[in-house]
């Protein structure tokens, strides 16, 4: 591993992580032996295009999808060896999601939605806390549709952390924004894991993000292809695409 | 109050319309079934009470020239609590409206008003009285069919020959 990482804990190991989706007769292999660190504290942007299996890493490093083989271990604990109500447990105490599109629940506030999180946290920080961090603690009281894409993305962030996840797993979540409205995001995001220390890992298909990681994956075709660490990080707002 | 609570409160004040029309529709679907049960709770204990009142007999059986000395035969048969023995006898009738004669059931009943088994409910009239031949006691279904009242006269037909068979009481 890269020696920039070696006073970091590891907090993810996958070995050779394999998923393969059986469409009816067909076999459709998503990830093709894929193995990889993840180390506490860094901001790592897994880049690929469409269908070249980082959401299906993603999902899988996050509890939400099993491997067809291979073994995944978040620090000591095998997810690969863990059931349904183990891996419930991890998603809830350990990860925050964010997705491409927000999933906000409509008829609560941005305040209730990020309270849902931390009725069922066991140690979440106050939900104006967590929109303060992403700079809508005035808009706290606002309904989604009240809310810009890029502020509803900024609460699904806040939903996202107010449990105080060790790691926070980011799938596209500029996908839909336009370009001002993702560096707003991106911004937010980097602050997240600059500030709490949370582990981040951010898919896209958008080469220019990586220039904001500490290290970049690439896939391909269901395999990493390359792995680079950014000797400097440009900041999201010195983004552009 | 929980967050998710919240929520569905708010989804349902939003769809006040439809969570109205479903109360409205479960509402009523639960007063049917309770209605339904409760007519037919009450249905049952109406027969039972009938039949328990009115000693309605749990076995009926025909017999042809059996001689009366049957009888403690037949009630010592295991099982067998109470026997009543009635005389069944079919006959043809005039009835004023109808072509043809009608086939009549006459059933014989104990001199007794309190028999033992199957007891008649007279709706309206009187039971019938020992020592005064003749008289007939008729089912309400048919009495209102051909509109008979008490009192009126039915003329056995010719047929019927020797049958004594006038006076509905």
């Amino acid at each position: 591993m890269s020696t920039a990482h070696s006073n970091r804990a590891t907090i993810f190991r996958g070995v050779e992580i394999a998923k393969i989706y059986q469409m009816g007769e067909v076999q459709v292999h998503a990830l093709r032996g894929v193995s990889l660190e993840l180390y506490e504290g860094e901001f790592v942007v897994l880049l690929g295009a469409s269908g070249s299996g980082k959401s299906t890493l993603l999902n899988i490093l996050g509890g939400l999808d099993v491997p067809t083989s291979g073994c995944v271990f978040y620090r000591d604990q095998e997810l690969t060896a863990s059931d349904d109500g183990q891996l419930t447990k991890y998603r809830r105490e350990h990860v925050g999601f964010v997705f491409q599109f927000y999933n906000l629940i409509p008829s609560l506030t941005a305040q209730e939605n990020v309270e849902l999180i931390t009725e069922i946290a066991s140690d979440p920080m106050p939900a104006r806390q967590a929109l303060e961090l992403v700079q809508l603690g005035a808009r706290a009281n606002h309904f989604p549709a009240q809310l810009s894409g890029g502020e509803q993305q900024r609460v699904a962030i806040a939903r996202a952390i107010a449990k105080n996840p060790k790691v926070l797993l980011c799938d596209e979540p500029t996908g839909a924004l336009d370009v001002e409205t993702g560096i707003v995001v991106l911004e937010a995001i980097a602050e997240i894991n600059r500030e709490l220390g949370t582990t981040t890992a951010v898919i896209t298909h958008n080469a220019a993000i990586a220039r904001m990681a500490d290290r970049v994956i690439s896939l391909s075709n269901g395999q990493i292809v390359g792995t680079t660490t950014n000797t400097s990080k440009v900041p999201a707002s010195e983004l552009e695409w | 109050m929980r967050k998710l609570d919240r929520k569905l409160m708010r989804d349902m004040a939003a769809m006040r319309g439809q969570v109205l029309a479903i109360v409205g529709v479960i509402a009523a679907g639960v007063g049917t079934f309770v209605m339904s049960m409760c007519s037919y709770a009450s249905l049952e204990w109406s027969r039972d009470t009938f039949y328990r009142e009115y000693r309605f007999a749990d076995v009926f059986a025909a017999t042809r020239r059996a001689p009366m000395a049957l009888l403690p035969r037949i009630r010592s048969i295991s099982g067998v609590s109470t026997v009543e023995l009635r005389l069944v006898y079919d006959v043809l009738l005039d009835v004023p409206e109808m072509s043809e004669p009608a086939t009549a059931r006459l059933i014989s009943v104990p001199e007794s008003a309190d028999s033992t088994l199957n007891r008649l409910y007279i709706s309206r009239g009187r039971m019938l009285e020992p020592n005064r031949p003749g008289e007939v006691v008729v089912s309400e279904a048919f009495a209102e069919a051909h509109e008979f009242h008490s009192g009126d006269h039915c003329e056995p037909s010719s047929m019927a020959g020797a049958m004594n068979l006038q006076s509905l009481v």
